[in-house]
Order: C-alpha cells, then structure tokens, then sequence
C-alpha cells in the first residue's frame, strides 16, 4: 500500500503532496502532523498554508526534497553556526532576486525550517559584505534619512566597536 | 616650442608628484628619514608640490569619501551640537521609523511609465521582521564586524536594528569569554564556571554594568582580529666629516617597530623589527617561525632567518582591570625569560585600541640540568623611556581561531 502523503495547500489554493518524512522538515507541519493524528497518519492529510504563495511553496518544497535526508545539527553552539558559511547546494539554490529571497526567508520562517531560515538570512549577509554605507543603500533602495549631526554622533560613539 | 617646454615641465610635476607620494607612504610607515628624502626631492623638482598633490588628490578622495558614506560626508557639523546628543536616546527614538526610498525628483529620472517606478522601490528585505533583521546582523558581527557597522549607519531603522541591546550583548559573548582572565590562573581542575573569579558566563557580570553597551564600553579586553603595533622613532647623531665646518652633526632618524597578536588560547606573537607593518602583518601567524624575505615581490621562507624576521610566541593575560602581562620563555637571548607588563587604554574614542608600557624585565633562568650560574632568578629591568605605546589595527585577513 502507498504512505498516505501530506498535502500542503498554498495561499492561492495550489495542492503540493508530498511525502511525510518531507513535509516534517517544517516543525510546524511535523507538530500539526503528531498533534493531530497521535497513532501516525493513516490517510492523506491536508494542511493549509495561508501565508505561503504557490511559488514560493514550490521552492521551499524544492529545498525540503534536497534535505530529505540531510541531518541538520541541532542549536547546541549559536556563535559557531553564525558564522558557518552557506553550503554550496543552498547557495546555489537561493542565488533569486530580492522578492523571492524576501518571501522564501518569510515562509522558512512562518513553516519553522531553521537550517532554511539560516541559510537565507547568510545570503542577506553576504549581499551587505564589503559594501560601503552608499552602496548598501542603493543595494537596497533606501534614503540616508539622518541630519550630518546624528550621524556624527552615532558614528563617534559606536564605530569603533566593528575592531575587536 | 613652447609645446616642448610645457612638456617637460609636466614630465617633471609628474616626477615630483611621485615622489611626493612615495614620501607620504613612507611617513605613513612611521619611516621618517625615509620620508623626508623624498619630500625633499620632491620639493627640488617643484616648490608647490604640496598644493600640486592636492589640487589633484584632493578632489579625487573627497570623491570617494563621498561615495562610501553619502550625503552627510563632507558636512562641517557643528562639534558642539554633536557632543550634545544622547546617542542611545536618539537611537531608540528611532523605533517606529521606516526605511524609506530615495525621493524619485532626487534622482533627476522622469516618470515615464510605472516600470520606471517600479525600479524605484525599496528593496523588499527592508520589511523583513525585526527579529530576522536582528539575526542578519548578529551573523554580520561574526563574519565581517565592518560590514554590521556600514550597514547599521545606513538609515534611522537599521541604526535602531544594528545598535541594539541584543547585538551589544553578541559583542560582549564574542569578546570576554574569549580573554585569558590573570584571575582565572590558578584555578581548580574541576572546578566549575560558576566558581570562577571571572567567569565566562556573562549574564553572570551584567549584573555590575548597566547595560551590554557600557559593559563593552568600560570593560578593558584584548583584541584578537587585528595587530598591535609600536613605531619606534629616534635620531642617531653621527659624526663629521674631516674637513667640516658644520657647527652641528649630522643626525639620523631610525625607525623600528613592535608588533604583537594575541590568540584567544593564550598565545601571543611578538616581532622587534626594523621592516615595515606591510612586510610583517600579512605574515604575523602562529604557524609561522619567522616573517619571508621579500625577493622579486614575492615572499621566500629562508633556513637561516635574521634577527628582525623572527616571530617569538610568548603567553598572555589580562587582569580584570585591563593590565596585560606577557611572558616569553624563547626570547631572543637564551638564558632569559621576558616578561613584559601593559595596560589597556583608549585611543581617542577607540576604546581599549592602545596599550600603554608599564615595566618590561627578564629573569635569568637555567638553560639547562648543569646550569648552575649564581646568577639564576637575577631580574633585570629594561628601561622603558623609549618605548611607545602600542596601537591597535584591525586586519582584514585576521579571523577568530
């Protein structure tokens, strides 16, 4: 007999089955999964996701099927996983434009996929790394909104905490 | 012909400009003899090659400073007015503002059709919730501490994001668990953190401070991703010459410089050298014994290796109040064990950048089973009239390990 799948719907209603060992790479879908059914799944079960559009589901998705088998580390050590650099596959897999990085970090973190949510937010670190202050506002399309006077000062008293 | 004049005359404003910027190179270096050499040829092939370098340099660099920082750069600001502002209270004023896009009239573009506005908007990663925005930042302070500052100067929401008291408290996990604490020394093998004179959970010291910021602020530490240096200038007066009529002698500036890194497991490296930070930086490693001859431009590791290329590893410490102690065992003479004693101060408004000498000795030790010199345990002390503080330079390519 086949496993009965989970099926995950999108915002705009797109039906996503996938195998349960997939799915559960979200936490949250795993709890929903063992709260609801305590004896393990017996049939289909759909979960609706109302904040994740079908795009963006399919891409995290995508990322669940790759690491369906990868053990990830647990949190045990927070300052050596920050600066952990992304691996190759993750990389690759979210080299996107800005809307889409924006939305797969939002899902990532709306579905609880840690190892998902880390990776994306490295890759913002790494679009901010060896940018100037101009650069990085272009990078991201905002306006210097300090008086010359703020910035003096907040430069003054923080800037030389970047050397330890 | 005069084609043929002006010619020249640019052939040799270029020379002089050369050299003037070799000299200031060198100037830079701490390399005063060095220096004035090439000022003064510089000054020989034109007199006004100070204004010349300028009207050149000048324009180019404000430029580029320009173009990093952005509006503000070059603006005078009123120093006064400056030093009246409560930066923590400004910054958390900043809360409930958001980023905004630059006004599209700014931009000198015309609004031809929605696909030019729709370039025009922020970035939507801007509106990625606090907390993410938070994290980026605290990875920013692990991997590139440079970067968690551009970024956070950037605009009033990431100043309110990047100065936050979270990201003080990151700061503070990265650097004081990592100092090798004097108190600490003679601890028991099995005793706990929690029965450390100093330990290494910081929730532990909070407590004495009033927030993260002012326990970075007040805390001396030593710095890890960077280099200590020390530029040491002197003159030498040397003799005439036979038939002189100078009522003076001729003088020499002789420069050399200190240099030391300090790992987080008690290691510290130290080199005494007349080369400049350039030859030694970039090379000042724990596996390496010495710094590489430069031949033809690039670096060539010899067997025999000069005094002035030598890296002696030593240990360090730190006291709670901020006084280094470094003792090395394989200094440069054999039968001593160095000891030098400094204390953390600021620079300017750079906290804890400088190191500042207090007492450099050495004991005399038995180099061997047989050594039986009655001169063992004997401490002499070096005179450190002449010593200058050591400051301290982030370097790029230095990581935590």
């Amino acid at each position: 007999m086949m496993s009965p799948k989970v099926i995950i719907v999108s915002s705009d209603s797109e039906k996503f089955p996938v195998e349960q060992k997939i799915a559960e790479k979200s936490i949250l879908i795993k709890n929903m999964i063992n709260d609801l059914n305590p004896d393990g799944l017996t049939e289909d079960f759909e979960i609706p996701t109302p904040n994740v559009r079908a795009n963006v589901l399919s891409k995290v998705l995508e990322w669940c099927e790759h690491h369906k088998n990868t053990v990830f580390q647990d949190d045990e050590d927070e300052d050596a996983k920050k600066s952990v650099p992304v691996e190759e596959w993750d990389r690759n897999f979210l080299k996107v434009d800005q809307e889409m990085l924006y939305e797969i970090i939002l899902a990532a973190n709306y579905l609880n996929i840690k190892p998902l949510l880390d990776s994306g937010c490295k890759m913002v670190a790494e679009m901010i790394k060896s940018k100037s202050p101009e650069e990085l506002r272009k990078t991201f399309n905002i306006v210097n909104d300090f008086s010359p006077e703020e910035e003096a000062a907040i430069r003054k008293e923080n800037e030389w905490a970047e050397d330890r | 012909m005069s084609l043929v004049a002006t010619d020249t005359s640019l052939d040799v404003d270029h020379k002089a400009i050369q050299l003037f910027e070799k000299a200031i190179e060198k100037e830079s270096q701490g390399l005063m003899s060095e220096a004035i050499q090439f000022y003064r040829q510089a000054f020989k092939l034109n007199e006004q090659v100070d204004s010349l370098y300028r009207s050149i340099h000048l324009p180019k660099a404000i430029n580029q400073y320009k173009s990093e920082r952005g509006k503000n750069a070059m603006h005078n600001v009123d120093d006064s007015k400056v030093a009246e502002i409560n930066v923590d209270k400004l910054i958390q004023s900043f809360e409930h503002i958001d980023a905004n896009p630059p006004n599209p009239e700014d931009e000198l573009s015309i609004k031809i059709s929605n696909l030019e506005l729709n370039a025009k908007l922020i970035s939507p990663l801007v509106h990625l919730p606090n907390d993410i925005w938070i994290y980026i930042l605290e990875i920013l302070v692990h991997i590139s501490p440079e970067s968690w500052f551009r970024m956070s100067i950037t605009c009033k929401k990431f100043a309110y994001l990047g100065f936050n008291n979270s990201i003080w408290r990151e700061i503070c996990n990265l650097v004081y668990p990592r100092q090798i604490y004097e108190e600490n020394k003679y601890r028991k093998l099995n005793d706990s953190d929690d029965d450390l004179p100093i330990p290494k959970n910081q929730l532990k010291i909070i407590p004495q401070y009033k927030s993260w910021k002012l326990m970075l602020n007040q805390r001396p530490f030593i710095k890890f991703l960077g280099c200590y240096i020390s530029v040491i200038n002197y003159y030498s007066e040397g003799g005439k010459s036979e038939f002189s009529s100078s009522w003076s002698n001729p003088v020499r500036t002789i420069t050399y410089y200190r240099y030391m890194r300090f790992y987080p497991d008690g290691t510290v490296l130290k080199v005494l050298s007349v080369l400049p930070p350039d030859q030694i930086v970039p090379y000042l490693h724990k596996s390496n014994k010495s710094v590489p001859n430069i031949i033809e431009d690039k670096p060539v590791f010899t067997h025999d290796v000069k005094e002035s290329h030598k890296i002696y590893k030593g240990k360090w410490s730190v006291s709670a109040d901020g006084e280094v102690s470094i003792i090395i065992e394989n200094g440069s003479v054999p039968y001593y064990t160095f000891h030098y004693n400094f204390q953390i101060k600021s620079l300017g408004g750079i906290k804890h950048g400088k190191l500042s000498w207090i007492k450099y000795y050495a004991i005399r030790k038995q180099i061997n089973e047989q050594d039986d010199d009655d001169r063992i345990g004997e401490i002499s002390e070096f005179s450190i009239r002449n010593e200058k503080p050591f400051k301290f330079s982030r370097v790029r390519s230095y990581i935590l390990e």
